[in-house]
């Protein structure tokens, strides 16, 4: 097989970033590991129970490209209680980010530009490039505010989306209502497709979360079961919006994924009815916990929702820091995975009490010696 | 909102669309007699299940490795070793959300605007729309009835040019039921080292193989080939585990390598439980898959006597899968059941189903004007009854 067998996009996207951590941190003998991005809870057990009667059942065929009838209407129901939307409809997606490929092919031509807030999710840039699109990044530092006329001043004739994530994914930052209003309006006046993420919904600490959807009948929405259930390796997501977009996003899902693995759609049947509210307490007081612990040292800014903080390096760029942190046993996730910048780190809170108070300690020796012992 | 105009391109897939149809019709209370589905209608083995709920127990519920746990990767390689002598090493596998995922990878990672693929026609549905998806676009090769529906050397070579990036092959075809005879095989690796052409061989259905048909994996004739060859697979078909979603590729590794970076950033890993389950299918007793090949070939056996009985049908015998597909041409034009006349595959079609209640892909879906497709993955007695009534549908 010759190198120029490979088309060109796979050159423009990478996964190197994240990788050169975690092949560093393949080196650690006891790590403090505050990187990870999925909760640290299990599958809660009547969800568990769902599957495993499903494959009983034989439930192992395909299903609908759109998802199973029953939960599809639960959804539905969800959906048109919260938003009441005419012309809002639901489908089930192989996943969040398989939800998130789908609706980028789906709206984005070759050229097309996509606005994104840095700091983000390292996805959206690759999904875009695939696409054939241009990632415009919108600066959020230091406070990550969704700040609408910076995203005025970006749009371009050939602006076809806006990708948006609260709680955000890794800065924690929920928008506000106003921000949010504000920025779905924009989106309409400029006929602006609005994506919005909202995997992360579940966990919102210190106000109510609210979705742009409500302030633009016209925003697609991206969920999934994921993280509020701590069901990241089943793969079930889910879409809402305009009938005419979800259409072309199952055809696509038709010829690519076909549909979500079957028994893992009663899975998510039976987590709607799941209540998963202590979970989310126990994160936002473990959040309370670790950002007291680092408060004297650095300066947490958003970190309201998600389980993450992202965090200014007290000294170095963000890549010398988590070198030096990693050194010292600790692995976190440098800013400039997600960022155009390399001045933050990334830590995940969704770990055990003690792992926080390890972390919390390595961090504060690291903050104090003012910089690399090596 | 103003859509990508890739997406607006694609048709909806027809064999879907043909169930969607049988479905409407059956909600208004009529019974039909569906023959349009491409999945076993058994359910999967029960160790392949038990092994799946051990592994939620033990809570495997969270994410993977984006290409696969090792298990499972492992279990691949070693089948391949045990049934095709084939050595592939874990860093050749992607392990993705079903075999079209997995399609949608090796095109991803290959093709682009500019770029042709060949396939050869009838084809499944699928193919063309994925390629067109990448920007490339597919050069269709018409393969006859005379040759089983098999791609000669001839035909591959001379459809090549400087912008080919890819031949597709299926093996056995998906919807003629065409199993490539090993001489043809050959040639046809020949061609893709000779020409230095790569080759994705859709091997989906290569458990499902009758008498008088042989099966052998392109990869098999030599490292050259090899070294070319995409193999696409999965569990789907052989272990009756459409729902789990799980299929994968085979392929050289610096490939394997751009194909996991693109699997990391666009969908991270597959179903979880589903890798687990697959686990358990590979390496779990394989008597489960030959005695659902013995059924199919059952039903192939009985399908094949009642359309060689049938009024001006033309048809190559089918080597695997589950399909016949047949050329049902002769009968346009002339008054069918209910008095209806028809001009094409897609109105017989229509026609079959209003009149008769008998659900079949129209050959128009496949490249395959004149031809509609039957999956025999339903039971006997169905098949008889759906037998019955299409060939009073051809009586007038």
């Amino acid at each position: 097989m010759s190198e120029d067998w490979i088309a060109d996009r796979m050159h423009k996207i990478d996964a190197s970033g994240i990788r050169k951590v975690f092949d560093l941190a393949a080196s650690m003998e006891n790590p403090v590991n505050l990187s990870i991005g999925q909760p640290h809870f299990p599958t809660p057990e009547p969800i568990q129970d769902a599957m495993c009667q499903a494959i009983r059942e034989g439930k192992n065929a395909y299903s609908q490209t759109q998802g199973i009838k029953p939960l599809l209407e639960r959804l539905q129901q969800q959906v048109d209680a919260e938003f009441g939307h005419a012309d809002r409809k639901v489908f089930v997606s192989s996943g969040t980010s398989g939800a998130l490929m789908l609706v980028l092919s789906t709206l984005v031509n070759p050229g097309d530009e996509v606005i994104c807030f840095d700091p983000y999710f390292v996805m959206y840039r690759h999904l875009t490039t695939l696409a054939g699109g241009k990632c415009v990044m919108i600066d959020t530092y230091p406070d990550f505010r969704i700040n609408v006329d910076r995203v005025r001043a970006a749009i371009t004739d050939r602006t076809k989306v806006i990708l948006c994530n609260s709680p955000a994914n890794p800065t924690g930052y929920v928008a506000s209502p106003e921000e949010l209003q504000a920025l779905a309006e924009l989106a309409a006046e400029k006929n602006i497709a609005l994506v919005s993420d909202e995997i992360y919904r579940a966990f919102c600490y210190d106000r109510e979360f609210v979705s742009p959807a409500t302030y633009n009948p016209e925003t697609i929405v991206i969920d999934g079961f994921s993280k509020s259930h701590s069901m990241t390796g089943l793969r079930l997501g889910y879409v809402h919006g305009p009938q005419h977009v979800l259409q072309q996003m199952i055809k696509l899902q038709q010829f690519t994924f076909v549909c979500a693995p079957h028994p893992v759609q009663w899975a998510g049947l039976a987590a709607l009815d799941c209540d998963v509210s202590e979970h989310v307490a126990d994160y936002r007081r473990k959040r309370d916990l670790l950002k007291g612990l680092l408060e004297d040292d650095y300066q947490i800014e958003a970190a309201g929702g998600a389980f993450y903080m992202f965090v200014k390096a007290p000294w170095g760029t963000g890549t010398e820091f988590v070198h030096e942190a990693i050194r010292n046993e600790l692995l976190i996730i440098p800013g400039n995975v997600f960022s155009d910048q390399d001045t933050h780190f990334r830590l995940s809170y969704a770990a055990e009490d003690e792992t926080l108070h390890r972390g919390a300690e390595i961090l504060q020796k690291l903050a104090r010696q003012g910089g690399p012992t090596a | 909102m103003q859509l990508s105009e890739t997406v607006q391109k694609l048709k909806p897939s027809a064999t879907i669309a043909a169930a969607a149809k049988a479905r409407e019709l059956k909600n208004t209370g009529v019974h039909v007699y569906e023959f349009t589905l491409g999945e076993p209608d058994f359910v999967t083995p029960e160790h392949i299940c038990e092994a799946a709920r051990e592994a939620i127990a033990a809570g495997h519920t969270h994410y993977t490795a984006a290409t696969g746990i090792a298990e499972l990767k492992q279990a691949i390689c070693s089948r391949y070793l045990q049934d095709h002598g084939l050595e592939y090493s874990p860093s050749q596998v992607v392990v993705s959300n079903g075999a079209k995922h997995s399609i949608h990878n090796v095109l991803t990672a290959l093709c682009g605007p500019g770029d042709e693929v060949i396939i050869p026609t009838p084809y499944w549905v699928s193919y063309s729309a994925l390629v067109e998806l990448t920007g490339a676009t597919p050069v269709e090769v018409e393969t006859t009835q005379d040759s089983g529906f098999c791609l000669s050397a001839e035909q591959f070579s001379a459809a090549i040019t400087p912008r080919t990036r890819l031949l597709m092959l299926n093996n056995p075809c998906n919807p003629t039921g065409g199993a490539y005879p090993v001489e043809t095989l050959e040639a046809l690796a020949k061609v893709a080292v000779e020409r230095d052409i790569p080759v994705l061989s859709d091997e989906i259905y290569e458990k499902l193989i009758y008498e008088g048909s042989t099966f052998r994996s392109f990869a098999t004739f030599g490292e050259e080939v090899a070294k070319r060859t995409i193999i696409v697979s999965g569990v789907s078909k052989a272990y009756a585990m459409t729902g789990w979603r799980i299929g994968w590729t085979l392929a050289p590794a610096d490939l394997t390598a751009a194909m996991s970076k693109l699997q990391s950033q666009e969908t991270s890993n597959p179903c979880s439980i589903s890798q687990y389950a697959a686990v358990a299918a590979l390496e779990g007793s394989q008597d489960c898959v030959e005695t659902m090949r013995q059924e199919f070939a059952r039903r192939r056996e009985y399908v094949l006597g009642r359309l060689r009985s049938l009024p001006d049908i033309s048809f190559a015998e089918p080597g695997g899968a589950f399909y016949a597909f047949f050329d049902v041409s002769r009968h346009f034009g002339r008054k069918l059941g209910g008095g209806v006349q028809v001009n094409d595959a897609s109105e017989f079609c229509t026609a079959l189903l209003e009149q008769a209640h008998v659900a079949l892909v129209t050959g128009d879906a496949f490249g395959a004007p004149g031809y509609v497709r039957l999956s025999f993955a339903t039971n006997l007695s169905v098949l008889e009854a759906g037998f019955d009534r299409l060939e009073a549908f051809l009586k007038g």
